[in-house]
């Protein structure tokens, strides 16, 4: 246990996760969703959560028996000197190409929505500035601001939710064919892409106040993605139908656009939407660029974590700006998607590696 | 030192950024486009904006000075005739209140897919735009100036989507989400019919679409039994003509509609149960004087309610099956939801086994009140 009052409260961890997995995946959920699995949608997100859920433990009950290193270091530890440094490398080009392609796919996103003239180049450097700024605090910055931002963030998609019952049409359920075991199984990788975003479990362990109780709040802070996620899209096709939700680019956008006072009270409501949204964007890309600067420093074996997020910068604004089109960001998305997966099922493989071994660390006093 | 014009850099990048220059549209720089009329004119299409002049949105103001300009544009397409509106008004077209789309007559008989696009795919274009169909030229609508409200467009749509509630003769909530649901499973559609009427707007009837052209009307009448087939009627007057000794004409305020409507699929054979139950008022009767209230005479008047809502639902119904062949009454929706292995294997073929489904009735009427008088 660190000093009183030094290190990671509990709910700053629980809020680091579910900030930084509800992210800019959240806008285009129900299109992905009802793409793969069609009628068997809602479910289908439901079981990816909860298989989500249950990885996130895996990973936090090996942080657990290393409490005091990063990835890195324990990876080393179990893998052997070369094969570790190997993973903790393809580990650094995960976060660095998962932060391009968010911040790719968020500044996209807004310049469709919001910002028309806007030059992409703007959006991104703004968005990257301010997270290099916030990230230069270290890891007490991001996690405090996660703390402040969650319940803004889980305040305006249950804003959307609640007041999209008005539009809700049950009948658009009304084919529930459970897909086949087979379909079901093939769109659930799919699904798991939208919810990552837990592997802050690598490096946020050795700085938590009381490492004890990780899982519980690991748990907590991956649900509360699972569970807006599933209303999201249980609304969405309860709103649309499954036919028009596999159609729209931005089934949340188009959620709250149709939601709609009585008297033209307020009008667009998608733009509020969108703003606070802008947030949600945020801290994902601010704890991705920690995460990654934080693990490229440790792999080197270097101290100050600041050098490496100046030069990241740069590293990230370019791999931004490679896909040329929505298509290619996809692409990319997808691509990101299942490298997280694979590394996240490594790491269950290294939890079975430290059970066998035996090796764990030294329980703090 | 450094670290001071490091500061001063940094807070001057930050000044660049933060006011948004790039999208910063003045208001008064907007057009704001309430409504929205598309034409045929040749080959090509007429496009009718009908633009929002904000001197007359804000405050009460005295005079009543026009507060809408109407401009039409002939082009190929909606894109193009919105980048050629720059040439004409001195402002930049935003979408995101527009309140109505208006489909000419001619132009509805052409087909309206090319145009859907367009409206599906604009960001600003939001599915909850009203559309309906203008019976004559959608121009004329727009150019109506009411006296109530400072546009057509928002008469028209809040008729549509407010004024149907209560009377069944609207056909209610066509909006972009309603054409989009359709297009996507290429379903047939009603529209609501809007005309011209003594120099006012009036909405009223539905016009019936076949492929997305416009093959036929149905007349106020009708679109209250197509709404009884629907099943989202919730209340509504209704009248009946009767002999003289039995009250001559009687008017029901029917306050609580229940209408559902269930395919039943037996042995290929498609049957639509449609159950409706109404709950309602007397509100005038035709000839009080001779009229002795008894309950003889409430069940008589019930089931003359009955057989009346009965015979026009039988109409419509035919007159949708067999002379236009038009689901406009969304009865392939119903079977998909229902019977989906049915549906995926006969869904290529509705059109053939439309015409052979079978609507089965089932009306009960209750009249509860007579109002403060007796009889």
């Amino acid at each position: 246990m660190l000093k009183k009052n030094e290190g990671l409260t509990n709910f700053q961890c629980s809020a680091l996760l579910a900030s930084t997995i509800i992210g800019v995946v959240v806008i285009s959920l129900p299109k992905t969703a009802a793409v793969s699995a069609q009628e068997g949608a809602v479910i289908s997100t439901l079981v990816a959560g909860l298989l989500t859920i249950i990885i996130a433990t895996c990973i936090a009950a090996l942080g657990k028996r290393f409490h005091n290193k990063t990835i890195i270091e324990y990876s080393t530890l179990l893998l052997g000197k070369s094969l570790g440094m190997l993973f903790g490398a393809i580990i650094i080009f995960y976060y660095i190409l998962v932060a391009s392609i968010i911040l790719r796919g968020f500044s996209d996103s807004l310049k469709n929505l919001l910002l028309e003239h806007t030059p992409l180049e703007i959006i991104m450097i703004s968005m990257l500035l301010t997270a290099t700024y916030l990230t230069l605090n270290g890891i007490s910055g991001i996690a405090k601001i996660s703390e402040i931002f969650l319940p803004i963030i889980v305040g305006s998609l249950l804003l959307v939710i609640g007041l999209s019952m008005n539009n809700f049409d049950f009948v658009n359920f009304r084919p529930v064919l459970m897909p086949s075991i087979s379909s079901a199984i093939k769109c659930i990788p799919d699904l798991v892409i939208g919810f990552q975003g837990y592997e802050i479990l690598f490096i946020m362990i050795p700085f938590m106040h009381d490492y004890r109780k990780v899982i519980p709040y690991t748990v907590v802070g991956v649900a509360i993605p699972v569970i807006l996620y599933t209303l999201l899209v249980g609304m969405s096709i309860g709103v649309f139908g499954v036919h028009i939700t596999q159609q729209l680019n931005y089934p949340t956008i188009t959620l709250a656009e149709t939601i709609t006072f009585p008297g033209a009270f307020m009008e667009r409501f998608d733009i509020l939407f969108v703003i606070l949204w802008i947030i949600a964007a945020f801290t994902t890309i601010a704890n991705l660029y920690y995460m990654a600067s934080l693990t490229s420093i440790r792999l080197l074996g270097l101290r100050h974590y600041k050098v490496s997020i100046y030069l990241l910068s740069p590293v990230i604004y370019i791999a931004a700006i490679l896909p040329q089109n929505t298509l290619e960001i996809r692409k990319v998305t997808m691509l990101a998607g299942y490298i997280g997966i694979a590394i996240s099922f490594i790491t269950i493989g290294l939890l079975f590696l430290s059970w066998i071994s035996g090796k764990r660390e030294k329980e703090n006093v | 030192m450094y670290k001071r014009i490091l500061l001063i850099c940094l807070i001057s990048f930050c000044m660049l950024i933060i006011p948004g220059c790039w999208d910063r549209i003045e208001i008064e720089r907007n057009a704001f486009i309430l409504g929205l009329g598309i034409d045929l004119s040749d080959d090509q299409l007429l496009i009718t904006y009908q633009i929002a002049l904000l001197d007359a949105f804000k405050g009460e103001g005295g005079e009543q000075s026009k507060s809408t300009q109407q401009i039409s544009i002939v082009a190929d397409s909606l894109s193009e005739a919105t980048k050629d509106l720059l040439s004409f008004f001195g402002n930049m077209p935003n979408f995101s209140h527009c309140k109505l789309i208006v489909f000419g007559e001619k132009y509805a008989k052409k087909g309206i897919s090319d145009s859907l696009d367009f409206l599906f795919r604009e960001t600003d274009m939001r599915r909850v735009t009203s559309v309906c169909v203008a019976d004559g030229e959608a121009k004329e609508i727009l150019n109506i100036e009411p006296k109530t409200a400072p546009s057509s467009a928002i008469v028209i749509d809040q008729i549509i989507t407010q004024n149907s509630l209560s009377n069944s003769d609207i056909f209610p909530f066509q909006d972009i989400g309603y054409i989009h649901h359709n297009f996507v499973r290429g379903s047939d559609i009603g529209l609501a019919k809007v005309s011209v009427d003594k120099g006012i707007v009036k909405v009223s009837g539905a016009g019936l679409f076949k492929d997305y052209k416009l093959i036929g009307w149905y007349t106020d009448h009708e679109v209250t039994g197509l709404r009884f087939i629907l099943g989202e009627l919730k209340e509504g007057y209704h009248s009946v003509h009767l002999p003289w000794d039995e009250g001559d004409r009687i008017t029901m305020n029917a306050y609580n509609i229940n209408a559902s409507t269930i395919p039943k699929i037996t042995d290929g054979n498609i049957v639509v149960k449609s159950r409706i139950l109404i709950e309602g008022d007397i509100t005038e009767i035709g000839n009080p004087v001779l009229v002795n209230t008894s309950e003889r005479l409430i069940k008589y008047w019930q089931k003359a309610i009955e057989d009346d809502i009965r015979s026009t639902i039988n109409s419509v119904y035919k007159k949708g099956r067999d002379i236009y062949g038009v689901d406009a009454f969304e009865f392939d929706q119903k079977i998909e939801s229902y019977y989906p292995e049915f549906w995926k294997k006969n869904k290529d073929n509705w059109d053939e086994l439309f015409k052979t489904v079978e609507l089965d009735l089932e009306i009960d009427v209750k009249l509860r009140r007579l109002g403060i008088i007796e009889p």
